[in-house]
C-alpha cells in the first residue's frame, strides 16, 4: 500500500487556543484523538461547525501549533518534532490558503512582495530575476493580469485577492496545500471561478489538498474524501459522495438536513433536539445532548469509529453505536 | 478556459402590463459633499511652520545676535506695545533682541524635543516590540520595567541627573528619553499583540519566516502609524517638558537660548515687561498646540477603522 | 393586483454614500413590494445595495455620508421618506422589526436580556408596571424557544451562544408585534444547523402573526426554503422579482440564470468544473451606461451596453429588468429613457420574443 503523504495519528489538542470553543467553560479537548491520511494528489475535506476543532486541526498540520499527543506524519518522517531542517522541507512541501478576511494579505506589503515571500525566505539564494519571472508565472497562471504585481490587497476585490493568496502559496511548488474556508468570504458569483481554479491546478501539479469548509456543497465539489467533525472528534469519514448522500452518523444527517437547498420550499429541520449539555468528564459519546436517537449507553459509552456500508467500500467509518439505522 | 457549460437563453413568459424606464444618470440631490481636507491639519500646519522655519533655518534669520548684550536698548518693547521694527519683539533686560532669542531658542528646543522622543521611540519600540512577541516571562518582565518607570516623576528624575552628569543639553534629552520611552513600550505592545492575531503573521510562519523576519516586516510597519501618531503628540510634551527643565535650571544654562530660560530670566520682569516672560510662553503654547493638532489629524487619517468618517 | 395587500411599497429609492473622494451609488434606483403575510426575500451579492435599502427603509442609514437621494417607500399607504425622525421613531419596533446580521454586536452587552426586552415592551405598553412588563418579556422569551426562559431574563448576552443571541434579537424585534420582520442577513454568522432552526423558528412565528418578512441574503437556497417571493439586486437595482418557485424553474434575468448555475449544490450530479460568470460584481462608484451586467452575460448586444432596460412589470405582480424580455417593438424606442412613456399593455398571450 502506498505511503500516504500526509498521516495524522490520534492527534489532541487539549488547549483551544485562540479560537474560542462554544463550549462555554468546559475543558473538553479541542481536537480529541484524530487520525488521518491524505494521498498524493488526493483531496480531502474537513467539515464542521463552529467549535469541532477542525481550524485547529489545519492550524497543528501546517505546525503553528504543536500538538499536545498524537504524531504527524508527512512522507513519513515526524513533523512534530522536526529538526529545523526537516521544517524547512516541510514549509516547501505544503504550503496555505485561508479565509479571505481583512488580514489574510499584510496590507502593506505590494502583490509582488506577498507572492515572493515563500521563495525569497527558503531560497534566500535565488536572484531576483528567477524571482520576477515566476512571480509573473504564477500571476498568469491565477489569472490575474501581470500589471497588479505593484497593487496593494485593498485595491483587489475578494477573488483577486484569493488568487494571490494561491499564487503565494504555489510558488515554492508545494506537494500539498492545507486550504481553510478558501472560498467562504467570497462573492457567490465569484466562489465558483476560484474552486475551478482550485481543481485546474490539482490536476496539473497533482497537489494534495486538505480543504476545511463548513459548507457542503463546497466540499462536494472540490474533494473525494470527507471527515466530518463534532466537538474534536471524528464522527464519520468516507468518500464524499458516500458520506453526503448516505450519511451514517446522526450529525452528518443533521449537517445535511441543514444545508440549504435549491429547491421551492422543502426545508427539513435538522432531526436535532436540545437537552442540556453534556460535561466533559462525561465519558459518553459528545453528540448525545443532541442527538434523536440516542439511548442510554450513548450517554454511557463514547463509540468508537467503526466501519459501515457496503464491504466493498472499506473506508466509511462512523462513530455511532446505531450505524445503519434510519431513526426512531 | 473551458466551459462545460453553456446556457439557454431566459425563457421569456408572462404578459407583461408595464414598462417604466429606468433612468441612467439619476440627478443628485444636491452637490456631492467634499469633505474639507483635513481642517484641523492646515491649522495645525501654520502653527508649526513657523517654529520648524526658526529650527531649521535660524542662524540665516537672526536680525541680531541673539547673545549680545547691549544695556542701552533693555527692556523695549516690542512694535505692537510701541516700540520699533528694529526690536519686532522688544528686547530683554539685558538688551538682547527677543526675536533673536526666540528663533535661536526654536532650535534648541526643537532638536532637544526631537532627539529626546526618538531616543524614547527607539527604547520604547523594541521593548514593545519583544513584551508583545515572545510573551510569557518576558512580556511580565518587561512591563514590570515600564510600571516602574512610570511611577518615577520626571522632574526629580531631571534632578537626579542633573546632580550626577550637570544640567545641560544631554540631561535634557536623557530625561526625555527615559520619561517617555514607557509610553511607547504599552502603545507598541499592543499593536503587537492585535499584529500577532492576524493571519498574514500565521501565514508568514507557514511561508517558513523567521521570528525576526516576521518582527522586521510584518509587525514593525503596521505598528510605525500608530508610532507617529504618538510621536507627533509626544513632541509637543518634550517641546514642554524642556521648557519647564530648562526654566528650573537643570536644561540648557545660559548664554544658550532656550524658551524656557527667557522665560525664567523674565520672571522678574513680569510687570514691567510683560513681554520678556510672555512670549516665549506664547510660542511654547503654540508649538504644543500645533504638534497635538498635528498629531490628532494624523490619527484620524492613518487609523483605518476611524478613516471612513 | 389589490392594493390593500400591499404592505410594503418601495418604489425608485435611490440612497448615496458620499465619501472622502468619490459617490457610492449603493442603491441607485430600487423598485419592489412586500405584501401582508409574505416572507420576500432580497437576494444579492456585496455592494449590490441590498444591506443600505434596509438601513434606508428605517431610515437609520449611516449619515453623513449616506444620504437617501430620492424614491418613496410606502408602508401601510403612508410614505416614510415624508416622515420626521421621531414619526419614524414610532414606527421602528412597533410597525417595523429589525434583525441585524452580527449577534455579538446587536445586544447591549451591559444589560440583561430582560431589561433590553422590557425597554423595549415599555414602548408600546408605557403605563403597564415592570412586572406585568417581565411577565410579557418572559413570554417573549418562551415563543422564541428558550429553554428556562423566567431565569434566563436576567441573563446577559455573553452567556449565549450566537444562535441563542439571535433568536433574543428576534423575541425584541417582535415584542411588539410588528407588521413587517426586517432581517439583514440574521443567520450568515451562525452554523448551518443552527441556522435552520432559526430560519424555522422565523416562519412559525410569522405564520403565527401573519407578519411579513423581508430576508436580506446572499444565499439563493435560504431564500428558496423560507421565502414566498424573491427579489435579486444587482449594482443597486432589483433586476428580477418572482415568485420562488418561478425563479428556480424559469429565471427571466441572466444574472439570476448564471447565479442558480454557479452555485454549488448538494443536488443534482457532481460536475468535474463549476459554472462561473465571469468577471467580477461592479463598484458601486462607477457611472457606466447601460445595463450593469453587460459585461458578464452571456447574451448582451449593443442596445444593453449603451442603455439600461426598462423595468417590466407582469400582471402578478413579478418584474425583470431586461432587454432579451421587452417586446419587439418597443425596443427601438431605446432613444431616451424620458420619451418612453409607462404604458400598460392588455395581456397577451404572445409578446415576447420567440423562444
Amino acid at each position: 500500500m502506498k505511503r500516504a503523504l500526509l498521516e495524522l495519528r490520534n492527534v489532541s489538542q487539549l488547549f483551544a487556543g485562540r479560537h474560542r470553543s462554544q463550549r462555554g467553560l468546559t475543558q473538553a479537548p479541542a481536537v480529541d484523538r484524530v487520525s488521518l491520511e491524505i494521498g498524493a494528489g488526493e483531496s480531502v475535506g474537513i467539515a464542521g461547525e463552529s467549535g469541532s476543532g477542525k481550524t485547529t486541526l489545519a492550524r497543528m498540520a501546517l505546525r503553528l501549533l504543536p500538538p499536545t499527543s498524537g504524531q504527524i506524519l508527512f512522507d513519513g518522517e515526524d513533523i512534530a518534532n522536526a529538526s529545523d531542517e526537516t521544517l524547512m522541507r516541510y514549509r516547501r512541501d505544503v504550503q496555505a490558503v485561508f479565509q479571505d478576511s481583512v488580514s489574510a494579505l499584510n496590507p502593506r506589503m505590494r502583490v509582488r512582495d506577498l507572492i515572493a515571500e515563500p521563495l525569497i525566505v527558503q531560497q534566500s539564494s535565488v536572484g531576483r530575476a528567477e524571482v520576477d519571472f515566476r512571480i509573473d508565472e504564477l500571476l498568469d497562471r491565477v489569472g490575474l493580469p501581470l500589471g497588479m504585481r505593484d497593487c496593494f490587497p485593498h485595491e483587489l476585490s475578494g477573488g483577486q485577492k484569493q488568487r494571490v493568496a494561491l499564487a503565494r502559496a504555489l510558488i515554492v511548488r508545494p506537494r500539498m496545500l492545507v486550504l481553510d474556508e478558501p472560498v467562504s468570504a467570497l462573492d457567490v458569483s465569484v466562489r465558483s471561478q476560484v474552486l475551478n481554479l482550485l481543481l485546474d491546478l490539482q490536476e496539473e501539479r497533482r497537489l494534495a489538498y486538505l480543504m476545511i469548509a463548513h459548507d457542503l456543497a463546497i466540499l462536494r465539489h472540490v474533494t473525494t474524501r470527507v471527515v466530518v467533525m463534532y466537538l474534536g472528534r471524528v464522527v464519520e469519514s468516507g468518500l464524499t459522495e458516500e458520506v453526503l448522500f448516505s450519511p451514517q452518523h446522526p450529525y452528518t444527517r443533521a449537517l445535511v438536513a441543514a444545508s440549504p437547498k435549491l429547491a421551492v420550499n422543502k426545508r427539513e429541520s435538522p432531526p436535532l433536539v436540545d437537552r442540556e449539555s453534556v460535561d466533559a468528564e462525561s465519558s459518553g459519546c459528545q453528540f448525545a445532548p443532541r442527538c434523536p436517537l440516542a439511548a442510554r449507553q450513548c450517554h454511557e459509552s463514547a463509540p468508537e469509529l467503526a466501519a459501515v456500508g457496503e464491504a466493498t467500500d472499506r473506508i466509511h467509518f462512523a462513530a455511532c453505536h446505531f450505524t445503519g439505522r434510519q431513526g426512531i | 478556459m473551458s466551459e462545460s457549460h453553456s446556457l439557454a437563453r431566459p425563457h421569456v413568459h408572462g404578459s407583461i402590463i408595464e414598462i417604466i424606464p429606468v433612468p441612467d444618470d439619476a440627478p443628485l440631490s444636491r452637490a456631492p459633499r467634499r469633505r474639507r481636507v483635513g481642517r484641523v491639519m492646515a491649522l495645525a500646519l501654520i502653527l508649526l511652520l513657523p517654529v520648524l522655519l526658526f529650527g531649521l533655518f535660524g542662524p540665516w534669520m537672526l536680525l541680531h545676535d541673539p547673545a549680545a548684550i547691549s544695556p542701552a536698548h533693555a527692556l523695549r518693547p516690542p512694535v505692537f506695545a510701541g516700540g520699533t521694527w528694529i526690536f519686532p519683539l522688544g528686547t530683554d533686560h539685558t538688551g538682547r533682541d527677543m526675536l533673536s532669542r526666540l528663533v535661536d531658542g526654536a532650535r534648541n528646543s526643537l532638536m532637544v524635543a526631537f532627539f529626546g522622543v526618538a531616543l524614547a521611540g527607539t527604547i520604547g519600540t523594541a521593548v514593545g516590540l519583544l513584551a508583545g512577541y515572545f510573551r510569557g516571562a518576558t512580556e511580565e518582565v518587561l512591563m514590570r520595567l515600564v510600571d516602574m518607570q512610570l511611577a518615577i516623576p520626571p522632574i526629580l528624575l531631571a534632578v537626579l541627573l542633573a546632580a550626577v552628569i550637570g544640567g545641560g543639553l544631554l540631561t535634557v534629552i536623557v530625561t526625555l528619553a527615559v520619561t517617555f520611552w514607557p509610553t511607547y513600550a504599552r502603545v507598541v505592545r499592543a499593536e503587537t499583540l492585535i499584529q500577532m492575531q492576524q493571519d498574514y503573521v500565521a501565514l508568514a510562519r507557514v511561508a517558513g519566516a523567521s521570528r525576526w523576519r516576521i518582527m522586521r516586516v510584518h509587525i514593525l510597519p503596521n505598528v510605525l502609524s500608530v508610532l507617529v501618531v504618538v510621536a507627533t503628540l509626544q513632541l509637543g510634551a518634550a517641546v514642554g517638558l524642556e521648557a519647564a527643565l530648562t526654566f528650573l535650571g537643570l536644561g540648557m544654562q545660559p548664554p544658550a537660548s532656550a524658551w524656557g530660560l527667557m522665560i525664567s530670566d523674565g520672571k522678574l520682569y513680569m510687570s514691567q515687561a510683560w513681554w520678556i516672560p510672555a512670549i516665549p510662553g506664547i510660542a511654547i503654547v503654540i508649538t504644543v498646540l500645533g504638534a497635538n493638532l498635528l498629531g490628532d489629524s494624523l490619527r484620524d487619517r492613518l487609523d483605518p477603522r476611524l478613516r471612513q468618517l | 393586483m389589490n392594493d390593500s395587500t400591499v404592505l410594503l411599497d418601495v418604489r425608485s429609492l435611490r440612497t448615496y454614500l458620499h465619501l472622502r473622494t468619490r459617490v457610492l451609488r449603493a442603491v441607485d434606483g430600487a423598485t419592489f413590494s412586500v405584501r401582508r403575510g409574505e416572507a420576500l426575500g432580497l437576494v444579492g451579492e456585496s455592494g449590490s445595495g441590498k444591506s443600505m435599502i434596509c438601513q434606508s427603509i428605517m431610515r437609520i442609514e449611516p449619515r453623513p455620508a449616506a444620504v437617501i437621494e430620492g424614491g418613496e417607500v410606502v408602508f401601510e399607504g403612508e410614505d416614510l421618506m415624508q416622515k420626521d425622525l421621531s414619526q419614524m421613531r414610532h414606527i421602528r419596533g412597533s410597525r417595523i422589526g429589525m434583525i441585524f446580521q452580527d449577534p455579538m454586536n446587536s445586544l447591549n452587552p451591559v444589560l440583561t436580556i430582560g431589561n433590553q426586552l422590557i425597554e423595549s415592551l415599555r414602548m408600546s405598553h408605557p403605563r403597564e408596571s415592570r412586572a406585568v412588563l417581565r411577565e410579557r418579556a418572559w413570554g417573549a422569551l418562551d415563543r422564541v424557544g428558550i429553554r428556562d426562559a423566567k431565569n434566563r431574563l436576567d441573563a446577559y448576552p455573553f452567556e449565549f451562544s450566537g444562535g441563542m443571541r439571535q433568536r433574543v434579537s428576534a423575541a425584541i424585534a417582535m415584542s411588539r408585534r410588528p407588521k413587517l420582520l426586517i432581517a439583514d442577513e440574521p443567520t450568515t454568522a451562525l452554523d448551518v444547523t443552527t441556522q435552520a432552526r432559526f430560519l424555522g423558528l422565523l416562519d412559525e412565528l410569522r405564520r403565527a402573526d401573519n407578519m411579513s418578512l423581508l430576508l436580506v441574503t446572499h444565499d439563493l437556497g435560504i431564500v428558496a426554503e423560507t421565502c414566498d417571493r424573491v427579489a435579486v439586486m444587482y449594482a443597486g437595482r432589483i433586476v428580477e422579482l418572482a415568485s420562488v418557485r418561478q425563479l428556480l424553474s424559469s429565471p427571466r434575468h441572466p444574472y439570476t440564470q448564471s447565479l442558480l448555475q454557479a452555485v454549488p449544490h448538494l443536488q443534482g450530479p457532481r460536475m468535474r468544473r463549476l459554472f462561473h460568470i465571469p468577471g467580477e460584481p461592479p463598484d458601486a462608484s462607477s457611472r457606466a451606461a447601460g445595463c450593469r451586467f453587460a459585461p458578464r452575460c452571456n447574451f448582451a448586444s449593443e442596445i444593453c451596453r449603451t442603455k439600461y432596460p426598462p423595468s417590466l412589470r407582469y400582471s402578478n405582480g413579478d418584474t425583470v429588468a431586461c432587454w432579451l424580455h421587452v417586446p419587439e417593438n418597443d425596443r427601438e424606442d431605446g432613444a431616451s429613457a424620458g420619451s418612453l412613456p409607462a404604458r400598460s399593455l392588455e395581456p397577451a398571450s404572445d409578446t415576447g420574443l420567440p423562444g
